[in-house]
């Protein structure tokens, strides 16, 4: 018995030792190398065999850009662009390169400078992007799919989504079309809002709908107060439909797409429960800036803010007729005065925290002196009293000079540092109005203005924004 | 413990007896992605580099987008070279970098020190305030950055020809001095000067008043020795002359004092070791004069 014993120990252990042997079975899904270099041949025929090439949509931190590109065998890529904002920008086709590495996943890599590398440029006067980091998208892309003949991938760097879908033969047509390209459509819409704001009826009454070209969002108001949606991103497509990411929630209903009419040159908005709301436009903005704007504690707005780049320089956007251009050209060369230069001027809306019932502008002035040690910043506080005419319309009292304990504020008005531009706001009453859609260097801007009701011309022009 | 004894030693056998398993031989018919490198159709471009580069130096270079040989995140984005500027870049750099050096001393000395990987990025790196214009790594490759905006119709200036040129001869001075080391005494002579972390915030007077030829010397002794070479050979005699009498006129003479020890040992280590000649004689050009009309031609061309 003992003997059998002593036999059969080792026989169970090596037994139990070798069953923790891995069987290596190379034939199932056959050899990974092997699969990967098929699935890449495989991508590479469907890209270069499409009859009409591709519509690219790559997600960035600036919404959804598209382009048109074309594949070939010989590793050669064409492309054409929907973005208006490459200096320099032409709207024809560029030829460069792409390959297939196998990475981790079969990797499509736009190999040399291209119209998708121009978005992801760190020079950020090329990308417009900030930081350095163009508009957070890449060049690189791992295939996650490939399904229903369209390729779904994922960018190395940043993890941007972006899809390769098949073009029609009138997509292509449009796309290499010098005169229409990827942009044709941008033009149209521009077109489309000469005519007037577009708003839909909603449970909230009349809804705007701010429609971007890369995104899209609503606003409404609620006992008086402005309410903005969600933005959601969006793409202007070929025949000016407005596709959205994702379904737009306006309280009860959301809106999936506008589809446009060519015939009543106008938009259906479709809702995901089936329904229709027509698109209608309005003459105005469907909320007056008076409820965006003012001294009260809710508003979204309180100060308009001008630099001397919107005054005078390439994106100007303050003309000769208008009394307050000189002016403030004049702020700006008086500083010299004491080696200064004007960084800024802000209309700030401020209401007395001891007593509520009164509200003043607090103009502040923010310029930056040279000295021997560094530059050094500094700030002028001038203070007009507000009565309220009417909704959106107040008037300004005399100039008063407030936190004047060293008389800075005082002197520099007397000696005639701005004293032009002081004394042009001084009495006058003013109403709070939305300027026209500005185009500054790579954004577009809104501006409020504080239009003079004594002198028409006199208009303080401005992009807004919220201070403490 | 007889027990114990004797199931150790079964347990010994056991073991043994499986141990000896024979692995399968490497299958080697089936194909490994990748191997021996990608296989592309040729372009212009990549007949040119390789008619210009790979054939008489053995240098590779590589223009399409390779991240692993760039190292780009997010952290360090990059994008690729325009395909359009690649042989006009790559043609000026020969023009500047290689032609000199065979003027000076035949064409081996570049076939044996020049890196052989040479790859090249469209934009420069940005970090904290300063754009980063190229890297060297270990002798064996060299990364150009910031090659979309080359401005082959400039010497001096942003985007000039001197100013990738700078970074081409720094880096490839880094090649030879950790091929053979340059005199120990060169640490010496700027002792507890060096400032590794903050040299960005130096500035150009500042370091020459301590003797260092640019603020990017103060980084160490190897950055010193480098851009001693480097600075001289790309922005002339001149520029170290014109520092010298400036500090001079400050009554600085520890920093000329330091300046030229240190050049003094540049010369001599290559000449000693590489056999170049730095400055002209009566025997003829130096490598500095022949790089600085070599900038010269480059420009004249591309007028």
């Amino acid at each position: 018995m003992k003997k059998i014993f002593y036999i059969l120990i080792p026989v169970l252990f090596s037994l139990a030792v070798t069953s923790c042997d891995r069987d290596y079975d190379d034939n199932y899904m056959g050899n990974a190398d092997e699969r990967l270099t098929a699935a890449m041949n495989r991508y590479q025929r469907e890209l270069a065999s499409a009859q009409n090439g591709w519509i690219a949509s790559v997600w960035t931190n600036d919404g959804i850009y598209r382009f048109y590109m074309s594949f070939t065998m010989d590793n050669r890529v064409t492309m054409v662009s929907d973005n208006m904002n490459y200096n320099g920008f032409e709207n024809k086709s560029q030829t460069t390169s792409y390959r297939f590495k196998a990475l981790q996943r079969p990797t499509l890599i736009f190999d040399t400078y291209s119209y998708l590398s121009v978005i992801c440029d760190p020079d950020n006067s090329v990308s417009w992007g900030s930081d350095n980091q163009g508009l957070e998208t890449d060049f690189e892309f791992e295939v996650a799919g490939f399904e229903h003949g369209k390729f779904e991938l994922v960018g190395r760097t940043h993890r941007a989504r972006a899809t390769l879908v098949p073009a029609t033969e009138e997509e292509e047509d449009i796309a290499l079309n010098p005169a229409t390209g990827m942009i044709g459509q941008f033009a149209a819409l521009q077109q489309y809002f000469a005519q007037g704001f577009p708003y839909i009826e909603t449970e909230f009454g009349q809804t705007e709908l701010n429609i971007g070209y890369r995104y899209i969002y609503a606003a409404y108001l609620v006992e008086g107060d402005p309410v903005q949606t969600e933005t959601i991103y969006s793409v202007v497509d070929f025949n000016q439909d407005i596709l959205l990411e994702e379904p737009l929630a306006v309280g009860d209903i959301e809106i999936e797409r506008l589809t446009w009419d060519a015939a009543k040159r106008g938009y259906t908005a479709e809702l995901t429960d089936g329904g229709e709301l027509p698109v209608k436009l309005a003459p105005d903005h469907i909320i007056p800036l008076y409820r965006y704007l003012g001294p009260e504690e809710n508003k979204i707005y309180n100060v308009l803010f001008v630099n001397m780049a919107m005054v005078s320089g390439e994106y100007a956007f303050y003309d000769s007729s208008n009394p307050l251009t000189s002016a403030i050209v004049a702020y700006d060369k008086d500083l010299g005065r004491i080696k200064s230069t004007l960084r800024q001027l802000a209309w700030i809306f401020r209401t007395d925290k001891n007593d509520p019932n009164r509200k003043y502008v607090e103009m502040q002035v923010m310029f930056t002196q040279t000295r021997d040690d560094g530059d050094a910043t500094f700030a002028l506080y001038y203070n007009y009293e507000i009565t309220e005419v009417a909704p959106g319309e107040i008037k300004l009292g005399k100039l008063i000079f407030p936190y004047d304990e060293y008389e800075n504020n005082s002197y520099l008005y007397e000696v005639g540092v701005g004293k032009s531009f002081l004394d042009a706001l001084a009495n006058k009453t003013f109403k709070m109005e939305w300027g026209e859609q500005i185009k500054f260097g790579p954004s577009i801007l809104t501006p409020g203005v504080m239009q003079c009701v004594e002198n028409p011309k006199l208009r303080f022009i401005a992009p807004m924004d919220h201070v403490r | 413990m007889k027990t114990i004894k004797y199931l150790l030693l079964f347990a010994a056998v056991s073991l043994l007896s499986v141990s000896c398993d024979k692995e399968d031989a490497l299958d080697t018919s089936k194909p490994i992605n990748g191997l021996g490198g990608e296989i592309l159709p040729d372009t212009e471009a990549s007949e040119w580099l390789f008619e210009n580069f790979t054939v008489p130096y053995n240098i590779e270079v590589i223009y399409r987008w390779e991240s692993s040989e760039i190292q780009t995140s997010f952290l360090r984005p990059l994008v690729p070279v325009r395909e359009d500027v690649v042989v006009p870049f790559m043609e000026a750099i020969r023009d500047v970098w290689f032609e000199p050096y065979i003027q000076c001393v035949g064409d081996v000395f570049l076939k044996k020190m020049t890196p052989k990987k040479i790859v090249i990025a469209g934009s420069g790196e940005w970090s904290s305030g300063t754009i980063k214009l190229g890297q060297a790594e270990g002798g064996k490759k060299i990364l150009l950055l910031n090659a979309n905006n080359f401005d082959p119709t400039r010497a001096d200036g942003r985007n000039g020809v001197k100013e990738y040129l700078h970074t081409i001869e720094h880096e490839f001075a880094h090649i030879l001095h950790q091929s053979v080391m340059f005199d120990k005494n060169y640490q010496n002579i700027s002792a507890g000067k060096y400032d590794p972390s903050n040299w960005q915030n130096v500035s150009d007077a500042k370091a020459n008043s301590l003797g260092f030829i640019t603020p990017y010397s103060m980084a160490g002794k190897d950055e010193d020795f480098v851009e001693m070479i480097s600075m001289i050979m790309v922005y002339g005699r001149e520029y170290l002359e014109n520092i010298i009498d400036e500090q001079t006129e400050l009554g600085n003479t520890e920093a000329v004092d330091a300046l030229r020890q240190k050049e003094t040992i540049v010369q001599k280590y290559l000449l000693d070791v590489w056999g170049i000649k730095f400055y002209d004689d009566e025997a003829g050009k130096g490598i500095v004069t022949l790089v600085q009309e070599a900038v010269q031609k480059v420009v004249d061309a591309h007028q």
